[in-house]
């Protein structure tokens, strides 16, 4: 049974009409047309769809639209932009992260929370923080890097 | 493989240049009638046939100076653009940012198969090498028949080819060849896909002699992908498109029991059934 539902995304509303059981990653990509969070997995195993909402990283391929309910919804394209970066994109860049980039969404948008409420976290708690995210190129190293980069700008 | 790679295509070429490009040989007298002959052996105004065994399918000069290298690979994020482009800049002395590489097309490139296990440079890599190398070497025969300057004597720096002891004496790669065609049969291995091998004459530059490779340049693609800027394959959405998924039976060796037509509304989904 439809219902309708009013989505903040990156600050813009948008009103559905769906499943309430519908995952919210669906509505984000196929009813409001925003293609940066992916479709991994579908299982929330790999961390490709995760968007911040109220600011907590989530898996938005498991979670249903009647969870979400009036969060501010962020994807990675609110995070930051060409012009005001946030220091993990502009640390992807520097170090050059990404191979493919399909993964990119999990682990800034988990790392963004992360370095938000933990200031100059050692390299053991960036692993531990990021352990549950999967890049199938192998580009960990080149992300701790990066992470420590933003961690640092950061302060 | 597209119709451009059958041999067949380009027997035609073959006939009318007698399969060999005329060579001058270093130090030896140039007539105008030789300068000449050397422009029409080794380049041509109309798109040649794209064969493994012809320089133009890897290289090309622009009118204004730019290289295309057509690469018969393709790039998901592994930086070939950049690896492919330095490698065809190094080799023919021109500035990287002078070079594009032409990727992900066979209609545009021979086929030097697909991408996989991150292999790119490693099976593809050494053929761009080697025809840039030719590309330069041609080139420089070209410019030692126009400038009268034996090649051994001639440098090349940004694409500009001038005498070592007359720096008054030289000729851009441009002029001599900007938007016209390589004529040049390099010696093709009669292979596809990763094998596949078509060295020209030129030996390729000493590795401690590169100025270009191994320089850290950065890729063009990581900014678009790190602010959501560019789409990948599973984004592209057209009219009427429906939706497949793969759906893997829970017991090894299972077959289908049922094969539902799967459109929409979605009712159907097939069905497994575990063992024979």
């Amino acid at each position: 049974m439809s219902q309708k539902f009013t989505l903040t995304v990156n600050g813009k509303a948008h009103t559905i009409e769906a499943d309430p059981d519908m995952p919210l990653l669906y509505a984000l990509r196929n009813d409001i047309g925003l293609n940066n969070p992916h479709f991994g997995c579908g299982l929330a195993q790999c961390g490709a769809c995760t968007v911040h909402l109220d600011g907590q990283p989530t898996r938005s391929c498991v979670t249903p639209l009647s969870a979400v309910g009036k969060a501010q919804i962020t994807t990675l394209a609110g995070l930051g932009t060409p012009e005001k970066p946030h220091p993990l994109q502009t640390a992807y860049i520097e170090e050059q992260v990404p191979q493919c980039g399909y993964c990119i969404n999990g682990w800034i948008m988990t790392a963004a929370a992360f370095l938000r409420d933990k200031k100059k976290p050692s390299e053991a708690e960036i692993k531990d923080a990021l352990s549950g995210v999967k890049c199938r190129c192998g580009t960990h190293i080149s992300i701790l890097k990066a992470v420590k980069r933003a961690a640092t700008m950061m302060g | 493989m597209t119709k451009f790679e059958k041999t067949s295509s380009f027997s035609r070429r073959s006939l009318l240049l007698g399969g060999g490009a005329l060579v001058v040989s270093i130090g030896a007298a140039i007539s105008l009638e030789t300068v000449l002959s050397i422009g029409q052996a080794y380049a041509q105004g109309a798109k040649p046939p794209l064969t493994p065994d012809q320089l133009s399918s890897y290289i090309a000069i622009n009118g204004d100076g730019s290289v295309s290298a057509y690469f018969g690979k393709m790039d998901m994020g592994h930086g070939l653009h950049v690896a492919i482009g330095q490698m065809v800049a190094e080799e023919l002395d021109v500035p990287f940012k002078a070079v594009k590489v032409i990727m992900g097309d066979t209609a545009n490139s021979v086929n030097q198969g697909g991408a996989s296990g991150s292999t790119g440079i490693q099976f593809g890599g050494k053929q761009m090498r080697m025809a840039a190398a030719e590309a330069r070497r041609v080139l420089v025969e070209m410019a030692a028949g126009l400038l009268s300057v034996p090649a051994d004597k001639l440098t090349v720096n940004d694409g500009m080819v001038s005498a070592v002891d007359d720096k008054s004496k030289r000729i851009s790669y441009a002029q001599m060849i900007g938007g016209k065609y390589f004529n040049v049969q390099l010696d093709w291995n009669k292979q596809y896909g990763n094998p596949l091998y078509a060295p020209g004459k030129a030996q390729p530059k000493n590795p401690k002699d590169h100025k270009i490779v191994g320089q850290p340049i950065k890729r063009e693609d990581v900014a678009p992908k790190v602010f959501c800027q560019e789409d990948y394959c599973t984004d592209v959405k057209v009219p009427g498109m429906v939706h497949g998924r793969m759906i893997r039976p829970d017991v090894a060796g299972s077959v289908p029991v049922a094969l539902g037509r799967v459109m929409p509304p979605c009712t159907q989904p097939g069905t497994f059934a575990a063992g024979q």
